[in-house]
């Protein structure tokens, strides 16, 4: 409760920057930050997704925008709208983000935001938050998990049509699988998850896919084909 | 779901711009299906003054009152299949014009019931936006090909070769002798023709021609003309037709048999099966000597079922009856017997229909040494109809007769197999 108390003061402060200005974009984001403030999410939405259309949307509308789809439990959107910003790195936002993660089961990518906040100094309250999220994800990761697990995570991220809902399934049971006591399906989430990266143009794809592409096996030439595709 | 945002919206300060943005919002979210976000968008749009923004939100609202259009369609269904076709006609047009996910589903059923009026090209223009979903993508796609041979006018032309063990045992009536004669198979080429005519709903005008040209049993060529008119009449789950049939066959280019026959059937859809029945009354006259003592009137009847068993497959189950009386009381008999056949759709292109009907026949006239005539007839046959192309069509037929009696001279068996390929076309 302290940490939505914290995020909601944070959001108004970021909001009234913006709200000097007197374009219409300004006006629209103030009104989604004062409707997401007093509650009224969805009205904080269709503020926020007349914000996002305009030329002049600001760089980390996914501060707001990704809080606002939170609280109205659209999580993969959420989700979604925070992978996707490119607004330099932000506490408050980052702490939406493992919400996010943990909401949508993925736990250990839950873990790792929660666990890089605390050594970034959050408040005392945020802190306290994560804290409490670590310790509940590592209760639940006490002993190895199945390879059922992972082999769900996959199905789940394969199934997903935006790359990068596929790419956060698929961090995740890589994640998982590292912690089987042996390999299980590593080839397969690394060559779907370096496609994933490949298909948002994501440089993380380079180190997963340069090995396949390398070892000339069946994937090699797509492997190949989709790393001369990738941005320097 | 949106009943809280479907109150009446207070005016504000009139804002085009903002207004328009709103309006944006809403119709994003409406593509999305994201109905409360459009109807809020919309609300604020039309508080600011605008009307396209204040008639999409009263659209909602209007859908949102209505039953889920998922239910709706599950509703029409059954409507259909109990044969109640003018209100599933009207509430799937409704589904359709609310633009929902259950539109798809409306358009394919729209199309069945467009097909069904023989009306091919509306079937053919939902079953196209059917067949964008997913879901309905291969059954549309099956529907379509047929959509494509159906019309107001329809026609087709099957041609093919037969191998038949008996060709002597002609249609209707075995000339005398057939049955006595040493059996003699034969191979030949067959070629039908037919054309359909619909001027009004409610008439529709046929004219079929078959010949077939035997490879050496040439006395046995046949050609066979069946010219049809029938009034078929719907109201509702019940179905009547009334149909006079003509026919004129030949034989080796010699006139063979002409006949007359009214037919009077009904049908009454029930849900999950149709009830059947139907009565025909022929005349036949047979133009040469050797057959006159066949001519004369055939009374015949039938009652059944029609059961729906899934989606791909109809098992029809027929009581069948007649009374024939011939110039000769030979050959005049009372019949009855039972018909079943399954009409099966293991895939989209593949159709596959089987039949099996045996029946006992109780004849008026003894024979020279006082024996009288008893029958007992059974016979099967299987169709196989594969699509190969939207107008082509591959056929292979098989069907087996075989007839004991308690005169030796009327035991026979016949078997025919088919291998042929159909052209089908239809329109407008």
């Amino acid at each position: 409760m302290r940490a939505l108390c914290v995020a909601i003061a944070l959001l108004g402060l970021c909001a009234s920057a913006y709200g000097q200005g007197e374009s219409s974009t300004s006006r629209h984001l103030l009104a989604g930050v004062h409707a997401f403030k007093d509650g009224h999410y969805e009205d904080a939405l269709v503020e926020l997704r007349i914000v996002a259309r305009a030329p002049d949307a600001p760089e980390d509308l996914a501060f707001y925008l990704g809080p606002t789809l939170y609280k109205l439990g659209r999580y993969h959107e959420a989700l979604v709208v925070f992978l996707a910003s490119h607004a330099a790195p932000d506490a408050l936002t980052d702490f939406y983000l493992a919400q996010t993660y943990y909401r949508l089961g993925l736990y250990r990518s839950a873990r790792g935001v929660f666990a890089d906040l605390r050594t970034r100094g959050l408040g005392p309250a945020l802190d306290d938050a994560a804290a409490r999220y670590i310790a509940e994800v590592d209760r639940g990761y006490a002993s190895a998990p199945e390879p059922v697990v992972v082999d769900a995570y996959l199905a789940q991220g394969l199934a997903l049509a935006d790359p990068r809902l596929q790419a956060a399934y698929l961090e995740e049971a890589r994640q998982v699988e590292q912690l089987l006591p042996q390999r299980h399906r590593t080839d397969e989430i690394v060559w779907s998850l370096g496609r994933a990266y490949a298909a948002l143009g994501d440089v993380r794809a380079r180190p997963l896919l340069e090995p396949i592409a390398a070892a000339g096996g069946p994937h090699a030439a797509e492997a190949t084909a989709l790393l001369a595709k990738l941005p320097p | 779901m949106i009943a809280d945002l479907c109150t009446p919206v207070a005016a504000a300060a009139p804002d085009a711009a903002d207004a328009a943005a709103y309006a944006r919002a809403g119709d994003d979210a409406r593509a999305a299906k994201d109905v409360r976000i459009a109807a809020i968008a919309y609300r604020k749009a039309a508080a600011l003054g605008d009307a396209r923004a204040k008639q999409a939100l009263d659209e909602l609202c209007r859908s949102d009152a209505e039953p889920g259009d998922e239910v709706a369609l599950q509703t029409a269904i059954d409507q259909i299949r109990r044969g109640e076709v003018a209100a599933a006609r009207e509430a799937l047009l409704r589904i359709v014009a609310h633009g929902t996910t259950a539109a798809a589903g409306a358009h394919f059923f729209l199309g069945a019931i467009a097909l069904r009026a023989h009306d091919g090209g509306t079937a053919e223009e939902h079953f196209e936006l059917a067949a964008r979903d997913p879901a309905y993508a291969d059954p549309a796609e099956t529907m379509l090909r047929l959509a494509r041979r159906t019309g107001r006018i329809e026609a087709s032309l099957m041609t093919g070769a037969e191998f038949d063990t008996n060709p002597q045992l002609l249609p209707d009536t075995p000339p005398p002798g057939a049955t006595t004669a040493p059996r003699a198979a034969d191979e030949d080429a067959l070629a039908a023709v037919t054309a359909a005519a619909r001027p009004w709903r409610w008439l529709v005008v046929r004219d079929a021609v078959v010949w077939r040209k035997q490879r050496t049993q040439s006395e046995l060529d046949f050609f066979g003309e069946n010219a049809q008119a029938a009034v078929e009449l719907d109201a509702g789950p019940d179905h009547v037709a009334i149909r006079y049939d003509l026919d004129y066959d030949m034989l080796a280019g010699s006139p063979y048999l002409t006949a007359n026959r009214g037919t009077a059937a009904y049908r009454r859809e029930l849900g999950g099966c149709d009830l059947a029945a139907s009565y025909s009354l022929r005349r036949r006259d047979f133009w040469r000597t050797q057959e006159q003592p066949f001519t004369g009137w055939v009374h015949m009847a039938d009652a059944g079922a029609i059961v729906h068993a899934s989606p791909s497959l109809d098992i029809d189950a027929r009581l069948v009856g007649w009374r024939e009386l011939t110039e000769d009381p030979l050959f005049s008999n009372v019949a009855g017997g039972a018909e079943a056949a399954v009409r099966m759709r293991p895939s989209g292109r593949v159709r596959v229909d089987a039949m099996i009907g045996g029946w006992y026949a109780h004849y008026d006239g003894a024979e020279a040494d006082g024996e009288l005539r008893r029958d007992v007839h059974v016979e099967g046959g299987a169709d196989l109809e594969v699509d190969l192309a939207d107008h082509l069509v591959g056929v292979a037929t098989v069907t087996a007769t075989v007839n004991e009696s308690s005169i030796e001279d009327f035991d026979y068996w016949k078997l025919v197999a088919r291998l042929g390929i159909a052209f089908l076309i239809g329109g407008p």
